[in-house]
């Protein structure tokens, strides 16, 4: 540890030791334990009321339907899951107003006529938006005919519309193929959905039933029976397991599905985030033992949630969670909190701490607001079917760990410079590790960093190499990591050589960390080739 | 690059082997390291902006110039690696106590306790946390982690070979494929890069099958796999998958499965072949045109899909033919026009077509699909078979395909087929000259289509497309030469990085009983560090000071972490 790391932490632990108990610190635990428990049981619901609604009898008599097993996009899933999904996708939200999910999903699905009237298609492009007369359309709204002819005149008048009309197409069909694609009724090799079902004239007898009970949960929900709907949803969700096992087809990861979609890992641990970064920073300005201890369990526990998410997901899809953008950015933010951790355990700067949760917190929001960052378990394509995909993108992921601290540190760093610098009389900069400390910690990050981005490359060109024959083919993905590989060899040599210190080399742990934004979301969107299935 | 070593023992020995000025300074500079990376970097960016890959590879990466900046850094490296290892790497590896007694009290990091011990306990103490220890009388000199020193001159070495097996391969290496529809050979590669060509094997690679899988209710492929054989004389010799990520090897050729499409004129039909009383439930089975079969579950009876036009089946029993009727419709004539050949197509770096050479390696001619006077479409029609599919759809009411190159230079002449887009009976063919047009399908489109006069129906139902699989062919004898440099490379930085070194001076005072000790290492450290701090607190004995003030208490200098 430096001079200088020591002697700032050895006046806060002294600060911390001449803490006594007192009434004043079991208030500030109860009021923080409180905190927490109150971010981490909020459920994630939808924003607004809409008029869709139903008495709260059906909340619990639908609860069994939300383990119904669906066959979806390649994968078993629950009910609440596909509801969710194509929920998400239609409206952006995970419900209709009050309604859960598998509420609102059986309450489109049994009042076709005022669900196709509701203003529930969400419209993303303000054009389209000005159109269509807001930010949702109705179904029947968007299929009206002249409302076609407006949206054909814009795209004629702007082509740049074309991929906005055809996301918003996507999402009414999604909406009109609600019940058409939710596949429950299992039969050899195959499911079907009650509309594929309805044509089909070779159903078995309890192929049959499960049609029926659906149909009739529909007249039960259509009509606001709660009593005969939970009866019929209860049939429906143990017949249907039952039938699938009968005719064989295994349904292993239903449960784990449920858990991971309603307990919701990654959305618990950017709570943790927020709750421990706020905590960091009282550690930094109190310098109270306690506050600090406490900090890192929440960083902790955010971290468990994250690896109980990665692990549910890992059961639920049968595979690595690393094959697209939300997988890999929320490995990566693991992946830093593991690192702030591990950090905050040699050296107790609380800057590690810091960064991790303000970055964790940030990162998990961007992970769940952004539309680049899709959440859906998909299946894997046969590229990525590869064992080297794991030592790839691990590897990978935590060295966009590490710079990402380092990020924050020449930040910092930068910050602490523009403001005064260690003479400063600001008490937050006095609190913080003098410029020369934040100077080598940063060192410390990225000389972790960089061997990883090393092995991270190698695997992959080795990946390449058995997956092609070749390591090496010059796409835009594999050329830009290693640009921002020789920025940071750079940043090494010009520090250990050139003696470059301080602002000349938090700039260079900028300019890397831009590269290697670029290399992993520029790249995707902007340069397309052998990655772009990445996002 | 050359390393810098703040430590003090790099400075002296610095101070006695002044660099020799000279071109070996010059190649192993900093500076031309630094002006290097950061162009390389320039010219990398801007690669990337380049749109398609091959034009910036025309354009960047396959240039003389960014080839040199390579080179030039290869070598840059290499001669930093040498003087590292020269000056700094094995000078050092001696250990050299310190006999300056001054030293021991204006060093940067240093401390000094009450010890009434000898040296020789003292090298014994450091000995036993696992230091080399060399003593001179009261002076000796401690040494942990020597291996870090490595470090840097290693992964320069394996960054070097990475760059020279990246340099040598295209000398080496092959890099072609072969695109194979079910049931094809061949014994040729098409090479790809700057060289392009075939290559000709002496052997055959055969594609078996090709089976693409969808996750279920999706259409998104789950697999596509090759069953491909190698054929010696005429006999298998090896047969295996190969599918994304699994590779077939033989005769150090190595056979990935890259791609795959669809091959219309290949493709089988599901039909159903119905009779009121002999198959009143329909017989379904497959068939493709030209090909003559039993008709399944009708002992006596086999039916053939003719390959020519108009498209039509026959079924025959015991007695000879008993049914025949038209399957697939063919639209109008098409009229074409052939307007250029190249005998060895190739798409160059800015989208332009032309010919690697004049040989007809991969011989393909344009035509136009003439409407009225006007030529409505131009496509490119290939003559290697397994180029064909290539030419299918892109408009008009056949697929066409380039059946022949007849002649030489001006004289020459191309044969054309024409076949029905459903059924891929050859429904026309025709011969032409460049400039010159021909109509097909004129005949087919007026013939009255064979009409059945019996009871037997046979109808298409499905079709079960044939696919082309697209086979990387590749060998590079250096990619173990290059594993070996990644190697390496993160060996040396596991050494750099992760491996501390410690260089330890003690000065045993006797007269004045005490133990002086002076640290350095090689990365930044702002004090003496816990292994160092413990053998000297394990050396500490108790001692008094007038005026009772407990004693022995180290003056532990920290220095600035520069």
């Amino acid at each position: 540890m430096s001079e200088a790391c020591r002697r700032w932490r050895d006046i806060d632990t002294s600060a911390g030791s001449g803490l006594r108990p007192s009434y004043r610190r079991v208030i500030w635990i109860a009021a923080w334990l409180a905190f927490v428990a109150a971010m981490c049981t909020v459920p994630a619901r939808g924003e607004e009321s809409a008029a869709p609604a139903m008495s709260p009898a059906w909340e619990a008599a639908l609860r069994p339907l939300e383990r119904l097993p669906v066959q979806d996009t390649g994968y078993v899933r629950s009910a609440h899951t596909y509801a969710r999904t194509r929920l998400r996708g239609i409206t952006g939200r995970n419900g209709l107003g009050e309604l859960n999910a598998v509420q609102s999903l059986i309450w489109l699905v049994s009042h076709p006529a005022a669900a196709a009237r509701e203003p529930l298609i969400r419209v993303t492009h303000p054009e389209l938006g000005s159109l269509l007369g807001g930010r949702r359309t109705s179904l029947e709204t968007y299929r009206d005919g002249r409302v076609r002819e407006r949206i054909v005149a814009a795209l004629r008048a702007d082509e740049k519309l074309l991929k906005p009309i055809n996301e918003l197409e996507t999402r009414a069909a999604m909406f009109e193929h609600l019940e058409a694609e939710m596949a429950f009724v299992p039969r050899a090799g195959e499911w079907l959905s009650p509309v594929d079902a309805a044509g089909r004239d070779d159903l078995s007898s309890e192929e049959r039933e499960l049609v029926e009970l659906w149909a009739a949960l529909k007249r039960a929900v259509a009509e606001d029976n709660p009593t005969a709907g939970g009866e019929l949803a209860r049939e429906l969700a143990a017949r249907a397991p039952r039938l699938a096992e009968a005719r064989g087809l295994a349904l292993p990861r239903l449960e784990a599905d449920w858990f991971y979609h309603t307990h919701e890992p990654f959305r618990k641990s950017s709570l943790f985030y927020l709750v421990g970064a706020l905590g960091f920073g009282a550690a930094f300005l109190l310098g109270r033992r306690w506050v600090y201890w406490s900090s890192l369990a929440l960083m902790g526990g955010g971290l468990a949630e994250q690896v109980l998410g990665v692990g549910l997901r890992w059961i639920v899809a049968g595979r690595a969670p690393l094959s697209n953008m939300y997988e890999s950015f929320t490995f990566a933010t693991a992946g830093m909190i593991l690192l702030a951790l591990v950090f905050e355990w040699i050296y107790r700067t609380r800057l590690a701490g810091l960064g991790g949760t303000i970055l964790g917190f940030a990162f998990m929001v961007i992970a769940h607001n952004v539309a680049i960052f899709d959440s859906q378990i998909r299946p894997l394509m046969p590229a990525l079917q590869s064992s080297w995909l794991t030592y790839h993108v691990v590897t990978i992921m935590l060295s966009y760990s590490a710079f990402a601290l380092s990020f924050f540190v020449a930040l910092v760093y930068l910050a602490k410079e523009a403001l005064g610098g260690d003479g400063s009389v600001r008490l937050a900069l006095r609190k913080l590790p003098s410029l020369q400390a934040l100077d080598l910690f940063n060192y410390r990050i990225i000389a972790v960093g960089f061997p990883l981005l090393t092995l991270g490359i190698v695997t992959g060109a080795i990946w390449a190499a058995t997956a092609w024959g070749r390591p090496w083919a010059f796409d835009p993905k594999e050329t830009w990591s290693a640009i921002t590989w020789l920025i940071y060899a750079i940043y090494l040599h010009v520090r250990y050589m050139a003696g470059w210190r301080g602002r000349r080399a938090a700039v260079l742990a900028l300019v890397g960390f831009a590269a290697v934004l670029f290399t992993y979301l520029g790249v995707n969107y902007l340069l397309p080739g052998l990655h772009s299935y990445a996002a | 690059m050359e390393m810098k070593e703040p430590d003090a023992m790099a400075a002296k020995v610095q101070h006695h082997r002044p660099p020799e000025p000279g071109l070996l300074d010059w190649l192993s500079s900093l500076k031309l390291g630094l002006v290097l990376l950061t162009l390389v970097g320039i010219a990398s960016i801007a690669a990337t902006l380049i749109d398609p890959l091959p034009k910036a590879q025309q354009l960047v990466y396959f240039t003389w110039w960014y080839k040199v900046l390579l080179l030039l850094l290869a070598v840059n490296i290499a001669c930093a690696t040498w003087r590292t290892v020269t000056r700094r790497v094995l000078p050092l590896r001696r250990l050299r106590p310190m006999r300056q007694k001054e030293y021991y009290r204006t060093a940067p990091l240093r401390t000094d306790i009450a010890f009434h011990g000898t040296a020789e306990a003292v090298a014994q103490a450091f000995g036993r946390r696992r230091f080399r220890v060399a003593r001179e009388g009261e002076f000796g000199h401690a040494r942990r982690g020597y291996l870090s020193r490595w470090g840097a001159p290693v992964s320069h070495v394996g960054f070097v070979m990475v760059l020279a097996g990246g340099f040598l391969s295209p000398f080496f290496m092959i890099d072609g494929y072969v695109r194979l529809a079910e049931g094809q050979a061949t014994d040729t590669v098409h090479l790809r890069g700057e060289k392009g060509g075939t290559l000709a094997l002496d052997y055959q690679v055969r594609v078996e099958d090709f089976e693409l899988t969808y996750f279920p209710q999706t259409e998104m492929p789950a697999s596509f796999v090759s069953t491909v054989s190698i054929l010696e004389g005429g006999r298998t010799v090896k047969t295996g998958p190969v599918e994304v990520n699994r590779s077939l090897k033989h005769g150090g050729l190595k056979f990935h499965q890259t791609g795959y499409g669809e091959q219309p004129s290949l493709a089988r039909h599901a039909v159903e072949l119905t009779h009121p009383r002999q198959a009143p439930a329909g017989i379904q089975f497959e068939l493709s045109p030209g090909q003559v079969r039993a008709v399944p579950g009708l002992p006596g009876y086999e039916i053939a899909l003719h390959a020519h036009a108009p498209p039509h089946w026959v079924l025959s029993g015991a007695t000879g033919p008993v049914a025949e009727g038209a399957i697939g419709g063919v639209s109008g004539p098409v009229t074409i026009r052939a307007e250029r050949f190249e005998p060895d197509f190739v798409i160059g770096p800015n989208r332009q077509v032309g010919s690697r050479s004049a040989e007809l390696r991969n011989p393909a001619l344009e035509v136009s699909l003439i409407e009225g006077e006007t030529a409505a479409i131009r496509r490119w029609l290939f003559g290697k078979p397994e180029m064909r599919a290539m030419s299918h759809g892109g408009g008009g009411p056949f697929d066409l395909e380039l059946a022949e190159v007849r002649g030489e230079g001006e004289s020459r002449r191309f044969v054309l087929r024409a076949l029905a887009p459903d059924t891929g009976v050859e429904v026309d063919r025709a011969e032409l000259a460049l400039g010159e047009s021909a109509t097909l399908g004129e005949q087919a489109a007026a013939e009255t289509p064979v009409e059945d006069a019996t009871d037997w129906r046979l109808e298409i139902v499905g079709r079960a497309p044939a696919y082309t699989t697209d086979l990387s062919v590749t060998r590079n004898p250096l990619i173990p030469f290059i594993y070996l440099g990644c190697g390496l490379m993160l060996l040396g930085l596991v050494l750099a990085f992760f491996v501390k070194q410690r260089d330890v001076w003690f000065h045993v005072d006797a007269a004045r009983g005490r133990l002086w000790v002076v640290a350095a290492y090689r990365h930044p450290h702002g004090e003496l560090d816990r292994v160092v701090r413990s053998v000297v607190e394990g050396l500490r004995e108790p001692e008094a000071i007038p005026g009772g003030a407990p004693a022995g208490e180290p003056e532990v200098a920290r220095a600035a972490t520069a």
